[in-house]
């Protein structure tokens, strides 16, 4: 996962931030400011966060097939934005197209400016400021350090598969019939590994040790956290005000 | 089988006062259960007096053959595994000794389910220690681990670097370590009087006949193999060498020298990314069709086993081979009667103790009938009796035309096979 | 002489820490993730997003199986798809439709878990379908939008489209999801799952 650890925006300012911001986001219905918003107030976070390769793969692999899709069936197909006369307007369609396609990028970018920019050593620590203590907070650590490990024993069971012989070629179809038996396996292995974790937790003490090390002080610029918090303010205050 | 724990407890009090216990005992005597029983994990036995683990405060440390089930999971990196469970603890001194002198220190970002077996291992006990457990128990682990390291941290733990933690070490190569002394060994059966459920699993059966499962072979010439996984320095590097059936190797280096990457590439789960593999010297390439000349038998069994029962997993491999009904039943009868399964036919492989998930997933990638074979440690978790036998089957198979290299730390199994070791050391082969 | 007859049994006494149940919400999540991911890359025109949320549900009750949904959404957003949280209603609404319907027996053969997963498809769609009319004007950019845009063209309006469209297509993913959850538990050993003491598996013949 690509975090950061350039800016240090205490967990609290990132979440309310992140909230207004959405909010915002929700009540935003002007073109041009959504644009301003993206370009100018998002895309340099992401570039200082590092984080700017994560959110070009939404823009272009999520994003940008939508946008064609809805260009072609609010734009043409339809001929108009919902609510008005099929035909009437292509352009207003079109631009609905656009307006939807800005506010996915928002939203999603928001979202994205939120997790990705939080630094890796300091995200447990986060969820604790956020409020998830003892066996949640367990939950939040367990399943963003599980899905790495998922990947990779999914990928072990297929390399087991061949190296029994058990998949005779490397053809689509001959990797599609994996499918179902790289998955039992695994939930065996989940709910085993499920079983010997929380007893290797228990045995160690490993939720309190948890609890304690995710809440040392947490170090932020006073700057950092006010500019963020007055973007997202402001941002909240503008789209009110265009309603 | 039930024994009662604080009876077996009271019995080891009286035998000794060490902090450094080895059990001796084969497979089912209840090492394992007694193991469990002391880090208060769910065991096998009757206590007829239960700890409060709250009230005493102590912590416990069990690190059992499933190394990857002593790794928290809770931190993504190895640093953050060491951090977390050395919160409060008296050994941070001697865990970074033993971080730096494992060549864990170069490790410190890596996701700890990415590391090899043998290093997951070390991470698992090194953890375990940080934890600073009243009580820790290494059961059948470090026949996991290179022998160096092994004795590395058998010396620290004996040289009262842990001397506030009880350490119970249960393995079937206890010989094997020089730092494991003959006044550390008790055999398990001073403690547990009771009739070991032993008696009723099968041993295995190495003069069974396989003759059924010989192909002719050839020989495999490796030359200028490369491969890294990712960008950076290579695993391996300009590896060459000529193998022949009928003339058993193994397969050694420290754990993450890239044993298993080798392999790996022979039986075709990897492209390497140059270099070429011969066949009775033709092109081979195991890549398109993996598995099938070149079978290979991982360290780590629950990765192999797919089945719902015992038998179906043995008969999966000549299943997906297409063979005729008749040579799949000869095949999967005479395996399950060689490795002692027969018993079991209808259990499900994932619910049976890893001796035998080790036994059903050899015999299953046995029943495949390759020319070559690469087992990884095919004598873990074995006690000196079924090793024995496993390796007079390899020594049959070896004899009988089938090409075998063996991945392992066991230097008995060095010494009884009278093999060509292959040393693998910073990505180059050398015989 | 007892114990010659005795069958030969691994099975140690069980042992249900309360954090067990929990510890299964991150295996949950990553069985959504990782399924959702294979079918994505196989580029298979389903979903298969929420056999982790139904499982979950099914072994540890209504509380872990939403968590599932719902932190999967959330964690998805963070890996691959931005947009999935805003989406992380409909997985808890899955949760409860599962939950509820288990402790009724409803997936306790083939032909109901069927039925319950056609069920779960329609419900699921109806309640995607607001999300997908605000948050993406009616235009996921999966196979479905073709169906939604002939509806749109044909002058149906957009909420009406987006639910005939989730209605159409939901119950075959949902089914099919449902299916494969089942025939997932009925590979786990028995001893495994008995350690859940789920009400649930035991009506629908899980163990």
């Amino acid at each position: 996962m690509p975090y950061s650890t350039h800016i240090s925006v205490h967990p609290k300012v990132r979440g309310i931030s992140t909230i207004l911001a959405i909010i915002g986001t929700l009540f935003a219905n002007d073109i041009i400011i959504m644009l301003f918003a993206w370009l100018v107030l998002l895309i340099p976070l992401f570039t200082l966060t590092s984080t700017m390769r994560s959110h070009g793969r939404f823009v272009i692999k999520i994003v940008a097939p939508i946008f064609i899709i809805l260009l072609v069936v609010w734009g043409w197909l339809v001929g108009a934005p919902p609510g008005l006369q099929p035909g009437s307007s292509s352009v207003d369609g079109a631009r609905f197209a656009i307006f939807i396609s800005l506010r996915l990028i928002l939203l999603g970018g928001i979202f994205q400016l939120c997790f990705l920019s939080i630094p890796y050593d300091k995200l447990i620590n986060t969820f604790r400021q956020w409020g998830l203590k003892g066996n949640w907070l367990v939950v939040a650590a367990g399943a963003f350090t599980i899905w790495p490990e998922l990947k990779l024993r999914g990928e072990q069971i297929l390399d087991a598969r061949y190296a029994r012989g058990l998949t005779p070629d490397r053809k689509l179809f001959s990797r599609i019939q994996q499918f179902p038996f790289l998955l039992r396996p695994l939930l065996t292995w989940a709910i085993r590994s499920a079983n010997d974790r929380t007893q290797l937790w228990d045995q160690r003490r490993l939720i309190l040790k948890l609890g304690r090390r995710s809440s040392q002080k947490y170090h932020s610029s006073f700057f950092i956290n006010a500019y963020v918090l007055l973007i997202s303010i402001t941002w909240l205050i503008i789209n009110l005000l265009f309603i | 089988m039930k024994f009662d724990l604080q009876i077996a407890r009271n019995k080891l009090k009286k035998i000794t006062q060490s902090k450094f216990i080895a059990l001796e005992g084969k497979n089912f005597s209840g090492r394992s259960d007694f193991l469990r029983g002391v880090t208060q994990i769910e065991h096998n036995s009757v206590s007829t007096v239960s700890v409060d683990v709250e009230k005493t405060k102590q912590t416990s440390a069990y690190v059992g053959p499933e190394v990857y089930n002593a790794i928290s999971g809770l931190s993504p990196t190895v640093e953050g595994e060491i951090k977390l469970n050395s919160l409060g603890s008296k050994y941070s001194q001697t865990v970074s000794i033993l971080l730096k002198k494992t060549g864990f220190e170069l490790l410190r970002d890596r996701n700890p389910f990415t590391l090899s077996g043998g290093e997951q291992a070390l991470l698992a006990i090194i953890s375990a220690i940080a934890s600073t457990p009243r009580f820790q128990a290494i059961d059948c682990v470090f026949e996991q681990i290179s022998h160096k390291y092994v004795n590395l941290l058998v010396e620290t733990i004996k040289e009262e670097a842990c001397s506030w933690t009880t350490f119970f070490i249960a393995d079937n190569r206890l010989d094997e370590y020089e730092n494991i002394k003959s006044n550390d060994k008790i055999p398990i059966q001073n403690l547990i009087d009771i009739t070991p459920i032993s008696q009723n699993i099968e041993p295995i059966n190495p003069m069974i006949d396989l003759s059924i499962l010989y192909e002719s072979s050839f020989p495999i010439s490796i030359r200028n193999l490369e491969f890294r996984y990712a960008p950076g320095a290579p695993v391996l590097r300009d590896v060459s060498v000529d193998l022949y059936p009928s003339t058993p190797y193994i397969l050694v280096g420290k754990n993450g020298a890239g044993k298993s990457t080798l392999a790996k590439l022979l039986s075709g789960i990897l492209l390497p990314d140059s270099g070429q593999i011969f066949l009775n010297g033709s092109d081979y390439f195991p890549w398109k069709h993996p598995g099938q000349m070149v079978g290979y038998h991982f360290q780590n069994p629950d990765l192999q086993l797919f089945s719902t029962t015992v038998e179906e997993e043995v008969a999966a491999g000549p299943k997906a081979r297409n063979l005729p009904e008749e040579e799949i039943f000869k095949r999967k009868s005479k395996l399950m009667t060689t490795f002692g399964l027969t018993n079991l036919a209808k259990e499900h492989p994932l619910e049976l103790p890893f001796t035998i998930r080790k036994r059903v997933a050899l015999a299953a990638t046995l029943a495949m009938g390759c020319p070559w074979y690469v087992l990884d440690e095919p004598t873990l978790g074995q006690d000196e009796e079924s090793s024995k036998s496993i390796i007079q089957i390899i020594h049959r198979m070896i004899d009988n035309g089938i090409g075998i290299v063996i991945i392992s730390h066991s230097q008995w199994l060095q010494n009884e096979l009278s093999s060509i070791i292959l040393w693998l050391k910073e990505g180059t082969l050398m015989q | 002489m007892e114990q010659e007859n005795e069958k030969i049994s691994f099975s140690s006494t069980l042992y249900p820490p309360t954090q067990f149940k929990l510890a299964l919400i991150p295996l949950g999540i990553a069985l959504n993730l990782a399924v959702g991911t294979i079918i994505s890359i196989l580029k298979i025109p389903i979903y298969m997003d929420a056999v982790g949320t139904i499982i979950v549900t099914l072994l540890a009750g209504l509380g872990a199986g939403i968590a599932t949904g719902v932190l999967s959404f959330i964690i998805g957003g963070v890996l691959t798809n931005p947009v999935l949280p805003y989406f992380a209603g409909t997985q808890a609404v899955i949760a409860i439709y599962v939950y509820f319907l288990a402790k009724h027996a409803a997936f306790s053969t083939t032909f109901k878990t069927i039925l319950s997963g056609i069920g779960l498809g329609v419900i699921a769609g109806i309640v995607s379908a607001p999300i997908i009319v605000y948050l993406f004007g009616g235009i996921t950019g999966s196979g479905r939008s073709l169906i939604t845009a002939y509806l749109l063209a044909t002058g149906k309006n957009i909420l009406k489209s987006v639910i005939l469209t989730g209605a159409a297509a939901e119950p075959i993913d949902k089914t099919f999801q449902c299916l494969l959850a089942i025939w997932l538990l009925k590979g786990v050993p028995k001893s495994f799952l008995r350690r859940f003491k789920s009400l649930s598996l035991e009506r629908n013949n899980l163990i």
